[in-house]
């Protein structure tokens, strides 16, 4: 017994310390030099941005790293490090002038020879592998003079400067993996893995600097706990919420800001199963599925419809009238499911990662919807790294409910995949004319004609029903109401340095 | 002679264990679906940067020689690199470590220091209000998960009473006493389930070692009813609960990772289970392997104990 009462002892010690402890409280920074920020993923695929993959990952880093050129929130690119760049003749060469002054988180000045290290390692001019697969056309990389750097190109690429936009980092890092070391309003301080990332405004940035100080990204892996979280204070600011969660936040300490996650959200379909082979049968599928029913029923009415492989963001490629090409009509459908000779309807399976709440609930809607003109659809939910091996990249599936990103900020990224022998084409669409125009576009560099190339483009996967296109989802951000300035980017980018303090 | 035959047999069948287990994890990451170079590569993957990345992991290489390769590695205490962090396992882990002990450590003592008296008081009062009422409260309370009392306890004692911040986990190294007391709730909550089982079992223990001789035998001599409880019948009734204890350590660690999802508590099971999702073998096997020793550990324990407990079972 003696010990037994040994134990209680201790463990009422321990909570008496505990509760002392929590009483005591800590002495905090001020209010307006901290900002907490809750992300649902983890930078676990490394922090070399020329490597990470992740969209999580990329639109932290967007506050780290800075490239010659940086997009702003209207997808215009401006000049960053580089000052200014001019242009040959003939748009094969590009001369950047570098800005003065410009410093990186150690302290130490941006020079020419970083940039043509950063560049080189981009495109493997310097005998590695190309990290970005896209400068590969790049002939040359010279160093004019301390502050200007020429890069020479073997062939003509309207979207070059769209590449520009890749980190520049200093020649004299050894590790980027681990040592982060950018030019951009925030410097990176720790990472904890799994539970948190902390970041450090800049003195020395060379635009406008960060208004607050410190900023903590809290990671929360558990999607139920995101609510809680901003209502129970220990976060201030969540990205991507959904309409449910936004829901459940009325009348809280909140802003909500609504924005669109600038994706083609389909159900894409495979058009080397079967049944989907027949491009009557893929008309079907669209004539059957109505985007506007999916959109009340997975965002509360909001998102915005789509008819192609374009989202509105894109106002130059985005044709609202593709989005008429096949409204809903069950006889249509079921006309085309006849003539195809699959009258009696068929039977196929969704495979949905299973982590994309929309996504899944998008699928249930779609499964209904199919009922109605015979067509058996069966979801099957999987892991996210299953659908990468198996349905990305193996192509081994009937259909899938997917958003598909621009990156980087070109319709190139969104409509190459499309081309027959493309390696990333995982719905294994096939049509010699839409080939014939994308390579058009793809070599045209008079601006109007390749935006009307890449419209044609969009025409035919519309037409040829590459897949059944859905919407462009919505995407909700909590801010708490202690803080403002956030901004919406056409890219995968969390801008840190515009958020600012107002006040309790 | 026999005891160090013993020790050797004991250690023989620990080390298997944990190599069955190791084997089981790598066949396991064959089996399943996924890739980590692809995992870490993403929808950007080209087959080209793929294999390189694959080459680089050393991925490329057969099953067989990996896992040896691996094991070889392990016992000379080198646990590999996280193939998504590019830390070292063990420098991933070990700051994991004292969360999840904490959590456990806690709810085992909970559910010691509260289950003992409970079944006393119960048996005391055996067939009467207080004990009728109880053993309905307990069956309750057994039936409730711990991650839906985790639940409970954020909204009541977190969102309602305030008694802590919902997901303001500290981390032990920055803040002890903050720390101790945010694990206080979610290790009630891993506890109580397992709490009610012990008041359970040790209520019927007790109950059935009243009955014997010896205990009649104890009274004639003139000891206090309380005498009797705890310094004959108790140490016997105990006999069953030290083994039922110790199975249950492991499975408050199992308890405590589900535990740390709903309280947001960055331990050993929640790098388990993003480590899974990521395919990062390397660190998935060595927090298995972790949490295989402590089992086979406990076990070991849980004989020694009752053997000191019962000198009936040296032989």
């Amino acid at each position: 017994m003696k010990k037994g009462r040994v134990l209680l002892a201790a463990l009422f010690v321990t909570m008496a310390a505990a509760l002392g402890g929590c009483a005591g409280g800590k002495t905090a920074e001020t209010p307006e030099d901290h900002i907490t920020i809750g992300i649902p993923q983890d930078l676990d695929d490394g922090l070399d941005p020329h490597k990470v993959s992740a969209a999580g990952t990329k639109e932290i880093l967007f506050n780290v790293y800075e490239g010659l050129l940086k997009y702003d929130e209207n997808g215009a690119l401006n000049p960053a490090i580089a000052e200014s760049y001019d242009v040959d003749e003939d748009r094969m060469g590009y001369t950047f002038h570098l800005r003065s002054g410009v410093k990186f988180h150690d302290g130490s000045s941006v020079t020419a020879d970083d940039v043509v290290y950063s560049l080189k390692r981009l495109s493997g001019a310097d005998g590695s592998d190309p990290l970005e697969e896209a400068l590969i056309n790049i002939a040359d990389i010279q160093k004019k003079d301390e502050n200007t750097v020429y890069v020479k190109l073997l062939k003509e690429d309207p979207d070059f400067l769209c590449y520009m936009t890749d980190a520049i980092m200093p020649a004299s890092n050894a590790d980027p993996e681990t040592n982060v070391i950018g030019t951009g309003p925030y410097k990176f301080v720790s990472h904890t893995p799994q539970e948190s990332v902390e970041l450090e405004a800049f003195d020395e940035y060379w635009g406008e600097k960060a208004h607050i100080k410190n900023v903590t990204l809290k990671i929360i892996s558990n999607a139920d706990s995101i609510v809680m979280e901003l209502k129970g204070g220990t976060i201030d600011m969540f990205c991507r919420l959904s309409d449910t969660q936004v829901a459940e936040l009325e009348g809280s300490d909140f802003n909500i800001e609504e924005g669109a996650m600038n994706l083609v959200q389909a159900l894409y379909l495979n058009n080397d199963f079967g049944p989907f082979e027949d491009e009557r049968v893929r008309q079907a599928i669209c004539y059957a599925i109505d985007p506007e029913e999916i959109m009340a029923y997975v965002s509360g009415g909001k998102g915005s419809e789509i008819g192609s492989a374009m989202f509105p963001a894109f106002g130059k490629y985005y044709d609202p009238a593709l989005n008429d090409t096949y409204n809903k009509d069950t006889e249509k459908a079921k006309a085309l499911l006849n003539e195809a000779g699959y009258g009696d309807g068929f039977s196929f399976s969704i495979t949905v990662p299973s982590n994309y709440t929309p996504h899944v609930a998008t699928a249930e809607v779609i499964v209904e919807e199919l009922k109605e003109i015979g067509v058996t659809a069966e979801i099957k939910l999987v892991e996210w790294d299953t659908w990468l091996s198996e349905t990305y990249m193996g192509r081994n599936y009937e259909a899938t409910v997917i958003g598909v990103d621009a990156s980087p900020l070109t319709a190139r990224a969104l409509l190459d995949r499309y081309a027959s022998d493309a390696n990333n084409n995982f719905v294994n669409f096939k049509d010699p004319d839409y080939d014939t125009a994308l390579a058009a576009a793809l070599s045209e560099t008079d601006d109007a004609v390749q935006t009307e190339y890449y419209k044609e483009c969009l025409r035919l996967l519309s037409e040829h029903a590459a897949s059944a296109y859905i919407q462009d989802l919505p995407s909700f951000v909590a801010l708490n109401k202690k803080f403002s300035g956030y901004k919406f980017y056409p890219l995968y980018a969390q801008d840190f340095a515009s958020l600012y303090y107002t006040g309790e | 002679m026999s005891l160090l035959k013993a020790v050797i047999k004991k250690l023989g069948i620990i080390l298997l264990t944990l190599l069955l287990v190791s084997f089981a994890v790598y066949a396991a990451f064959e089996l399943i679906p996924g890739d980590p170079a692809l995992s870490k590569l993403g929808t950007d993957a080209t087959p080209e940067a793929l294999a390189a990345l694959r080459h680089e992991m050393g991925l490329d290489k057969p099953f067989i020689f990996r896992y040896f390769s691996w094991l070889l590695s392990c016992l000379k205490g080198d646990f590999g690199i996280s193939l998504s962090y590019g830390r070292t396992v063990s420098s991933m882990i070990i700051s994991r470590i004292p969360v999840t002990v904490f959590l456990t450590l806690f709810s085992t003592l909970i559910t010691v220091v509260v289950s003992i008296p409970v079944a006393v008081l119960m048996t005391k009062y055996a067939g009467r209000f207080f004990d009728r009422f109880t053993y309905v409260v307990n069956q309750l309370v057994m039936s409730v998960p711990s991650f839906f009392a985790g639940i409970l306890f954020t909204w009541f004692f977190g969102m309602i009473l305030k008694l802590f911040k919902p997901g303001g986990y500290v981390s032990y190294d920055k803040d002890l006493p903050g720390f101790l007391f945010y694990i206080l709730f979610p290790s009630i909550a891993v506890a109580l389930p397992k709490c009610a089982m012990s008041v359970k079992l040790l209520r019927s223990s007790i109950l059935e070692e009243a009955d014997k001789d010896y205990v009649r035998t104890a009274y004639s001599r003139g000891n206090s009813t309380m005498q009797v409880m705890y310094r004959h019948v108790l140490k016997n009734a105990l006999i069953p609960l030290v083994t039922f204890w110790s199975m249950s350590v492991a499975d408050m660690i199992a308890g405590a990772i589900v535990i740390e999802q709903v309280f947001n508590i960055p331990g050993l099971g929640r790098i388990l289970l993003s480590s899974i999702q990521n395919r990062d073998y390397p660190v998935v096997e060595a927090v298995i392997m972790l949490i295989a020793l402590v089992v086979v550990v406990m076990n070991l324990l849980s004989d020694i104990l009752c053997k000191k407990i019962d000198p009936r079972l040296k032989s």
